[in-house]
């Protein structure tokens, strides 16, 4: 409507309209918006560091969608120790796994090639190298060494969790909680390892 | 995704605004309702397959040819197809796993069916009986 029609109507002239009054209170409807989807945005809140003991405020997060336009949000913690953890939910349970021991499992990553993939030719960056040498450093505890041990490892954790077939084999339930609950939108686990990186 | 994290400690790039458009979407209807069949679907057929798991443990023959299937038993089947009463979604909604950033009062517009034009959804996150429709 023009200006004119709208004082016609009494309205006011700039009027743009879309809120209501309901019941005496003023309403506007609007869609729901969601994070946007596959897309890495990076969080600072510090809320995020009373998660647990040596927790940062830092975190990195991605609302990835499935084919089917069901969602998975994975975030990253930053910890003090500089490592990272990934925090996903699954039935309204959140659970958090080392960042490592993913990468591991994902394609069974040697630690020069984690080494490699985060520092991208940037050697000059001693920021970038201490973290990542800390980060290699502190899975050692974990005494894992290959991707099917990690698998397993994964899957023997989660198995209650994951309400699965009881005689598939620990190795088989770790790559299908990769596939169903890391970066959904990435078919491969090279694309996903790529990804995380 | 580690070299943001990293990146973002460090101080080289800076944290982004969750609020900005530049980093939301919009959930569209079908989206939501394809969500919420999906999670009933799951439901349903878990409960299936939980019953034909107590059968084959307690002995009991399963037929899967037979036309009232035993395993049928105590599973609710109301998939919320199309359906006209506003208070099944207002019921499903609550219930439904979406992670949602805002606290803040968040009206929801769903055009689903020609029969339910508009449901305002007051607060999603609190409270059902806050409902205006």
């Amino acid at each position: 409507m023009s200006s004119a029609e709208l004082v016609r109507h009494h309205e006011e002239p700039e009027e743009f309209g879309g809120y209501f009054i309901i019941n005496g209170n003023e309403r506007l409807i609007r869609y729901l918006i969601l994070p946007r989807r596959n897309h890495v945005i990076s969080l600072l809140r510090p809320s995020f560091s009373n998660r647990g003991l040596s927790y940062t405020q830092y975190a990195v997060q991605i609302r990835c969608v499935r084919p089917d336009q069901t969602s998975v949000t994975n975030t990253l913690h930053y910890l003090s120790n500089g490592s990272a953890m990934l925090r996903f939910t699954w039935r309204k349970q959140e659970y958090v796994i080392p960042i490592m021991l993913i990468l591991k499992a994902l394609i069974g990553a040697s630690d020069i090639e984690i080494f490699e993939g985060i520092m991208m030719q940037d050697y000059e960056n001693t920021f970038l190298s201490d973290r990542v040498e800390l980060l290699l450093r502190s899975f050692k505890i974990y005494t894992m060494y290959t991707g099917e041990q990690c698998l397993e490892y994964l899957g023997d954790k989660f198995r209650v969790i994951l309400n699965l077939p009881e005689d598939w084999s620990n190795a088989a339930q770790g790559a299908w909680l990769l596939r169903k609950m890391i970066l959904v939108h990435l078919e491969s686990p090279r694309d996903k390892f790529r990804m995380l990186l | 995704m580690l070299r943001k994290l990293y990146s973002t400690v460090s101080g080289a790039c800076c944290a982004d605004n969750p609020d900005s458009p530049q980093h939301q979407e919009v959930l569209l209807p079908g989206s939501l309702y394809g969500m919420i069949i999906k999670e009933r679907m799951e439901e349903i057929l878990n409960n299936i397959r939980s019953n034909i798991a107590t059968d084959v443990r307690n002995g009991v023959a399963v037929d899967f040819n037979d036309s009232q299937p035993q395993f049928y038993r105590a599973v609710s089947s109301n998939l919320p197809f199309f359906s006209t009463q506003s208070d099944t979604l207002t019921k499903l909604l609550p219930k439904l796993t979406l992670t949602l950033e805002q606290s803040c009062q968040i009206f929801l517009l769903l055009a689903i069916s020609s029969r339910l034009p508009v449901l305002i959804y007051n607060r999603l996150l609190g409270s059902p009986s806050s409902l205006k429709s």
